[in-house]
């Protein structure tokens, strides 16, 4: 194999890679919103039926309520802490 | 795997590692039962016994911190300095319930690979209520709130099975 033949196929090979990454990459996000809006018709749904028989609980705090517990336990981990970083302000 | 995730099963680990009995109570437990908070520590009732201070020094020693009593000479409480989130272990709660009491009412957890204690909510609720500290206050409407979601869902879900 040539120089030339061998920048041109692992040219080829390295656009094939970025093209499966970025498909790929490209395939989560289309996952993540779609699970995200699964996750916010049931929210919607959930308040819905709820929101009448809580009239004194805030529909926003509500909401918060509902969306904290149709998580599973492994992804209520995710954010528990509040931290103060060392310029004074706080991250999640 | 989150800081956070990755943090709390670090300290299960370690917990475990020290033979420590432990339940996960304060607000990282409502955490883990849905209610939408945050929290700057984490809170360990411990069972106390003779061999406690040698098991919490083991735990320290695993992380290389240090542990103090901050009210003393009257604490109930013993608190590991040293680490990215302040970490307290708790021998008497303010709602004067037993550890033994705690548990009979705690849900198991997995955190990592080990499963852990974590109080019920309505224990909670009522250390919450008995401590009667500002910090507590804020945040017990919206515990109370959750709770009385949560029995929804978990009712709506059994008559669903039923």
């Amino acid at each position: 194999m040539s120089k030339s033949d061998f920048a041109r196929a692992s040219k080829i090979h390295l656009d094939s890679s970025k093209t499966f990454l970025y498909h790929a990459a490209s395939m989560r996000r289309k996952d993540k919103i779609k699970s995200a809006e699964k996750l916010a018709r049931k929210i919607a749904r959930c308040h819905k039926i709820l929101a009448p028989q809580f009239p004194d609980i805030d529909p926003h705090d509500l909401d918060l309520i509902i969306a904290a517990q149709l998580r599973s336990p492994k992804e209520r981990m995710q954010i528990m802490f509040l931290k103060r970083r060392k310029d004074g302000r706080y991250v999640f | 795997m989150s800081f956070d995730e990755k943090f709390l099963s670090e300290l299960v680990e370690a917990v475990s590692q020290a033979e420590l009995q432990v339940i996960v109570i304060g607000n990282a437990a409502a955490i883990l039962h849905g209610v939408p908070v945050l929290t700057q520590d984490v809170d360990f009732m411990v069972r106390n016994h003779p061999q406690l201070e040698k098991k919490l020094k083991k735990f320290a020693k695993i992380f290389g911190a240090a542990l103090t009593r901050p009210y003393e000479p009257s604490s109930q409480m013993i608190r590991v300095v040293g680490l990215p989130v302040q970490v307290d272990f708790i021998l008497q709660l303010s709602s004067r319930k037993s550890f033994e009491s705690i548990r009979s009412r705690a849900t198991k957890v997995r955190i990592g690979k080990r499963l852990v204690w974590v109080a019920a909510l309505e224990d909670i609720i009522a250390a919450k209520e008995a401590a009667n500290r500002s910090k507590d206050k804020a945040t017990l409407q919206i515990l109370k709130e959750s709770l009385r979601v949560k029995d929804k869902l978990s009712n709506g879900k059994k008559n669903k099975e039923a």
